[in-house]
């Protein structure tokens, strides 16, 4: 039973993640139709930044804020350099992206080198503690993701919800026209709803890096987890994203659990089965 | 004077008591047709009137909220949209979307065959294959034959609506039910509409709604007016164009209002 | 008549080049753009731009690899007149499976659901051993003895790729050209209208992916022969784009296309050590997509059609 809840809770702190680096992605394909292929990269750049930053000033909370400055500032040139000016044009917005991805890893793989990096934590956050009734140790920073993924799911709805700003943005994704035509800079807007996931996955890749850790290939395993966990959720829902997190998450630690061979069987058979039920995902609205 | 056919005891259509409401609007309302075989029968009225919630009642598409329709004796009330076509119900859709990238040809070959036939549908289609003369046949009915191995996309507004009529003649339908056919029409075109319309296959029961009063009283042997989504008058195109209803709702309802 | 100008030239290669040529590039890009051709097919017949492909061609790899001769000690041995009728068949199945999930979503919901499914593949390879043998795969598979000619020498596998390619063109302008082709283009055009004509929409989507995995798997089998492995990154996010940017390049609307796309996509691949560092050769094939998606958004296929248009116009100027 102890066995059980230790999955479950693994399962819950890897959905926690999951969330994490699906939000930005969920964030700009919700509102922007964009499906942006380099998300994993910006992922993995945010991870590097942060660790080279914590490396250099021995501060976490500093490497944690560069990562996601970093992972924003490329979000930002893509769509201004690039995807911005095919606005409308899903198809090549998704190739173009994806031409991105390759190029950012490569370069990455040149400047960091193949090796694996672990961001060291900092001491409120390492060590671990021992849970109450189970009676086993826990890693303290694998507790907090849970902490991280429920404000950042709160301050994103909050934002898109409740805020003049997240208004605007869901007004352009129905009515580009009519917003330019009323004098808002949708350029601009679209640039910065960009840099908003681009921040979103780089915190997301230094908190992945502290949390387990970081090589070439971690761009490809979120991207995944990002897809997966949008296409169950529903596209560009936060609280789909959310649910098709926990889903992922758990799934993914059960059956690592109790059938080792076949654990991506068991994410996979939930996003068939959803797509077989509900194809815009469960909390996706449909509009096809 | 529209003579009521006595040897054929069976209706195409028979619609007793039909209504649609939405929330407590009734957009029709008690609505009695009885539409004989081979007949042509033009529904007329001006915007608003309810005539495509009529349609879309008859097509299967909406569901009526109360009465009936028998369609040569079948209850057809509740059933579903594949099964009416099943029972040879074919209806034209005025927003026409139809297969850009196929040619006329490919286009009608589908309409008369579909994929059935199991293995053979995954080899090349022979010149020779019988279902392609019928689908030449069907253009030729409809009067596109010359465009027979067009590109859907190259054709005119006209062009299409002749090829949305040819689908529908597929399979010898028993009923066609034609939603606006001249709507978005040049005049130059119009004509050309009303000769194909009249020549269809005297068999065939076509029921059409029109809000072109010269094309539906061209082509009908009778015609429904409905107002308010209620019946309002019914007979032959002479009586219609003389019932004094009729010219003050719909005629003169541009000066009414 | 068009179709003999290309192939005849194709068929005297063996004697004009080395082996190196007709090996390393010319057999190499043929595989390749087999594959990608089954990319092009549904990008084009049904408007899909499929991830899967690399998992479908891996489907028809791994089972020959599986039931032939390898060095891995892991399968069973059979016939080659078996096993490449079953290799085949499940790289079809698997397309149509593939298809099966796919069916409902269109546009880029279908690119994420196929990029996830090829990727889910990949990682499901690396962690399976008793059928895929993890991420080391399988080495040492040996191409057949057919007639007494051996596909492993690099002529006899040349001509095994060309005329498999061959077939595939004529296979994919025959298949557009049949009722299940004409369905599968009119669910394309209009879904709600097949729908209306009382044909199901199911059907054409999961046939068009299912001819599209045997496509694929073709490619796969050849390739297998041709590397003599296949293992986990075969069927990984390197090959995924490498077919994608293939297809792309050569114009995802034009099947023949992919066979240009290949030749360029193998010529960078062998001579990128000439232009830049080998090392940095996905910098370089990342450019060539983002320039080609930016400038040349239907490929290289429609850019000559352009040119030569533009050259025939040229030449009657009374007009």
């Amino acid at each position: 039973m102890t066995f059980f809840f230790i999955v479950t809770l693994n399962g819950l702190t890897l959905a926690a993640l999951y969330f994490l680096a699906a939000s930005g992605f969920s964030l700009i394909f919700g509102l922007m139709r964009i499906v942006n292929m380099a998300h994993g990269a910006l992922l993995m750049l945010g991870g590097y930044v942060g660790y080279s930053v914590v490396d250099m000033t021995g501060s976490w909370s500093i490497g944690v804020i560069a990562g996601g400055l970093a992972a924003a500032a490329a979000g930002a040139i893509v769509q201004a350099g690039v995807l911005g000016w095919m606005q409308g044009d899903e198809l090549r917005q998704t190739l173009a992206s994806i031409a991105i991805s390759i190029i950012m890893a490569d370069l990455m793989l040149w400047y960091w080198g193949g090796i694996t990096y672990q961001v060291e934590l900092p001491e409120a956050l390492s060590g671990g503690l021992r849970l109450p009734l189970l009676g086993v140790g826990y890693a303290n920073i694998r507790l907090a993701l849970i902490g991280f993924a429920l404000v950042t799911g709160l301050a994103l709805w909050i934002f898109i919800q409740k805020t003049r700003m997240g208004a605007i943005i869901r007004a352009g994704v129905d009515d580009q026209q009519m917003l330019r035509a009323l004098g808002y800079p949708i350029n601009r807007i679209f640039i910065l709803v960009f840099a908003l996931g681009g921040m979103l996955a780089g915190m997301a890749g230094v908190i992945a890096a502290s949390a387990l850790s970081i090589a070439p290939g971690t761009d490809l395993q979120f991207l995944l987890s990002s897809l997966v966990v949008v296409i169950v959720g529903g596209m560009g829902s936060v609280g789909g994203a959310a649910l098709g997190a926990l889903l992922v998450g758990l799934a993914e630690q059960y059956g690592l659990a109790y059938a080792p061979t076949y654990g991506v069987v068991f994410t996979f058979a939930i996003m068939v089965l959803v797509l077989a039920v509900r194809p815009q995902g469960l909390l996706g609205r449909a509009e096809q | 004077m529209p003579v009521i056919d006595t040897h054929n005891s069976v209706n195409a259509l028979e619609v007793r008591g039909i209504g649609k409401r939405f929330g407590a609007f009734w957009a029709v309302q008690d609505i009695n047709l009885t539409v004989r075989p081979g007949e042509r029968r033009a529904i007329l009225g001006p915007n608003g009137a309810g005539k495509t919630s009529l349609f879309n009642v008859l097509t299967g598409d909406t569901n009526a909220s109360a009465g009936s329709i028998k369609m040569f004796g079948a209850d057809m009330t509740r059933m579903p949209i594949n099964k009416r076509i099943r029972h040879g119900l074919r209806r034209t859709y005025q927003h026409a979307n139809l297969f850009n990238g196929l040619t006329v040809r490919d286009t009608l070959f589908l309409a008369v065959a579909g994929i059935r036939g199991g293995w053979g549908q995954l080899l090349p289609l022979k010149a020779s294959d019988h279902r392609l003369a019928e689908a030449e046949r069907l253009a030729e009915v409809a009067g596109i034959q010359t465009f027979f191995s067009h590109e859907v996309s190259s054709l005119s507004h006209g062009q299409r609506r002749q090829l949305e009529i040819a689908i529908a003649l597929a399979e010898n339908p028993k009923v066609l039910l034609l939603d606006e056919p001249a709507a978005g029409l040049s005049p130059a075109e119009r004509p050309k509409l009303s000769e194909l319309l009249m020549s269809l296959p005297k068999d065939v029961t076509v029921v059409l709604i029109e809000h072109d009063m010269e094309i539906a009283l061209q082509t009908s042997e009778s015609v429904s007016v409905l107002f308010n989504g209620k019946l309002l008058a019914e007979g032959a195109p002479t009586e219609i164009m003389e019932n004094e209803d009729v010219h003050r709702v719909y005629i003169g309802g541009a000066h009414v209002h | 008549m068009r179709y003999a100008l290309i192939v005849i030239p194709l068929l005297l290669l063996p004697v004009l080049l080395n082996d190196f040529w007709l090996t390393q590039v010319m057999t190499r890009a043929l595989i390749l753009g087999i594959v990608a051709l089954s990319l092009s097919f549904l990008a084009k017949y049904l408007g899909v731009v499929s991830f899967a492909q690399a998992a479908m061609a891996g489907a028809g790899g791994y089972t020959i690899a599986y039931f032939g001769p390898n060095s891995v000690n892991i399968g069973i041995e059979l016939p080659f007149w078996i096993s490449i009728p079953l290799a085949l068949f499940l790289a079809t199945a698997f397309g149509g499976l593939i298809g099966c999930v796919a069916r409902r979503s269109r546009g880029i919901y279908a690119i994420m659901i196929t990029l996830a499914i090829g990727i889910a593949f990949f990682y499901f390879t690396r962690q399976n051993y008793a059928l895929f043998n993890g991420w080391t795969g399988f080495s040492g598979v040996r191409a057949p003895l057919i007639g007494g000619i051996s596909l492993r020498a690099p002529v006899p596998l040349y001509f095994m790729s060309l005329l498999s390619a061959v077939v595939s063109m004529m296979l994919v302008s025959g298949f557009a050209r049949s009722p299940m082709g004409l369905a599968i283009q009119a669910v394309r055009d209009a879904p709600g209208r097949v729908m209306a004509l009382g044909i199901s929409v199911s059907t054409p989507i999961i046939a068009a992916f299912a001819f599209s995995g045997l496509l694929a798997g073709t490619g796969g089998i050849l390739n297998v022969w041709y590397q003599e492995r296949i293992s986990s990154f075969s069927v990984g996010f390197g090959p995924i784009i490498d077919i994608l940017i293939i297809a792309v390049i050569g114009g995802l609307r034009y099947p023949s296309g992919a066979f240009i796309g290949a030749i360029v996509f193998v010529m960078l691949d062998t001579f990128a050590v000439d232009l830049v560092d080998r090392e940095r050769f996905n910098t370089l094939i990342g450019t060539v997509l983002l320039l080609i998606v930016i400038f040349a958004p239907n490929g290289l296929q429609q850019l000559v059609m352009d040119g030569a248009a533009k050259l025939r116009r040229a030449k009657q100027p009374t007009n």
